[in-house]
């Protein structure tokens, strides 16, 4: 029962939320809204379950004083003023703001421009002519590298003609291989999960 | 009650590729005949993963990036992970080896949880499963990247599989398990991240091979079952492709309308 159930659950809510795109039925219809407004309060239940792991990970690592336990203080005790703050402070708050705009996206910001060296250093590992594959990759990059620069414009106006080519009609055609068959999996593997055929998903036994 | 405008077409195909896969699994039910997939060399490599961190006494790490579950354009490629995720945590609870998967998604995390515990319970081994197992980070893309990059230095992680649902924290994951030495797999459908998870993985499960894996792993007919009907299901899109080119070359719209009815 223990495995049943979710899987009876998940063939009628699955079905439904498919025919839903498919079918004008009053019922159905409205029944699909709520279910989808349901999938947003349980996505925010495991909020909660994931906070819980937080604290779960870091508090006794404090209590231990083991490995990093000075971050995962700091972690703790931000991640608690944080959600008491947005709690009984709101979250328009100058308090709360300061943690958001002052400490989180800055952070995010670094992290996330610290990506231009990480291209150039996996560009660098990558791009070296070792087999005829890595050769032509190689050419080809070049040859986008220039194409997007107006450099190449200046050595010949050919170049830009053929990045674009590579863009539009190799790389596209590549692509939409990629997004046909990917879609035709995406059906069989909802569908695995609709038919309980794949239950990886609901942890244990009956 | 009727079937929208402009989705008739759309609809049947969905009902036929439904008939076909109940259909595969049926006859794969009641045949013995052994089944002949094609190797993934990204799948042969799994068990070195597993056995390469098994010999060096150092943890694997799991990451099935920010998609979440409930998403309709992320879910089936974190469904697609978690299948290979369930096979990595029973083998490495078989083998006493230890293992980390991070995690951005809230929702995916709770699920992952499960699916890690199942593989525990599976091997007879429940009591392995620590809560640092199945962590879940942060669901600030940039916060998680950093957070799981951290983790996977400190630990001096053995491997890297990274299969799901990534955005631009791809490259920041794969670039840190190859400063490592990691042996890394990877894994995804976004045609904007597979670039780089190609360039810095040892191994990238493309595309549907992404979806594959799962089956493959299980050793389950029943799945195998919906692989074959995947695969008419790709021979019918080539056909309409080809038929399509060659009456749009032509002038004839027919086809056309048809998709669009």
């Amino acid at each position: 029962m223990k495995r049943t159930i979710p899987i009876v659950i998940a063939f009628l809510v699955g079905m439904g939320l498919m025919l839903d795109n498919f079918i004008t039925f009053a019922p159905l219809n409205t029944a699909a809204v709520s279910v989808r407004s349901w999938l947003v309060i349980i996505a925010l239940f495991s909020i909660m379950v994931a906070a819980l792991n937080l604290l779960l990970v870091h508090i006794p690592r404090i209590k231990r004083r083991q490995g990093t336990w000075v971050q995962s203080s700091v972690l703790v005790v931000f991640m608690l003023l944080t959600i008491l703050t947005g709690v009984f402070m709101g979250t328009k708050n100058a308090v709360y703001s300061t943690f958001y705009n002052g400490i989180l996206t800055p952070g995010s910001t670094t992290v996330n421009s610290l990506l231009a060296f990480f291209i150039a250093s996996a560009a660098v590992r990558t791009f070296r002519a070792r087999s005829l594959e890595s050769s032509l990759l190689l050419l080809t990059a070049i040859l986008l590298m220039l194409s997007n620069v107006t450099i190449g414009n200046a050595i010949s106006s050919v170049i830009p003609v053929m990045g674009k080519w590579v863009t539009n009609v190799p790389n596209a055609t590549a692509q939409r291989g990629l997004i046909i068959t990917s879609s035709l999996a995406f059906v069989t593997i909802n569908l695995r999960n609709i038919l309980g055929l794949s239950t990886q998903w609901l942890g244990g036994k009956d | 009650m009727s079937i929208i405008a402009g989705k008739i077409f759309s609809f049947l195909v969905l009902i036929l590729l439904s008939v076909m896969t109940v259909v595969m699994i049926r006859r794969m039910q009641k045949s013995d005949e052994p089944v002949d997939i094609r190797r993934l060399a990204g799948l042969d490599a799994l068990e070195e993963v597993v056995g390469r961190a098994t010999e060096t006494g150092r943890p694997i790490h799991y990451n099935p990036g920010i998609g979440s579950i409930e998403s309709a354009s992320t879910g089936a490629r974190v469904l697609g992970g978690m299948e290979v995720l369930g096979w990595l945590s029973y083998q490495c609870a078989r083998y006493d080896t230890r293992l980390i998967s991070t995690y951005s998604s809230p929702s995916s995390y709770a699920i992952a949880r499960e699916v890690v515990r199942n593989g525990y319970v599976q091997a007879g081994k429940p009591e392995n499963f620590k809560e640092e197992t199945a962590q879940f980070l942060s669901n600030n893309q940039m916060a998680f990247a950093m957070g799981a990059i951290s983790i996977m230095q400190r630990e001096n992680i053995a491997s890297n599989v990274l299969i799901g649902s990534y955005g631009a924290e791809c490259l920041l994951l794969a670039e840190a398990g190859n400063t490592l030495g990691a042996i890394q797999i990877s894994g995804d459908t976004n045609a904007y991240q597979l670039p780089f998870l190609i360039v810095t993985c040892d191994y990238s499960l493309i595309a549907e091979e992404l979806f594959a894996a799962g089956a493959v792993l299980s050793n389950n007919r029943d799945v195998y079952g919906s692989l074959i009907a995947q695969d008419y299901g790709k021979i019918i899109a080539v056909a309409l492709l080809v038929v399509g080119t060659v009456l749009v070359t032509f002038g004839n719209q027919a086809l056309i309308q048809l998709l669009s009815w």
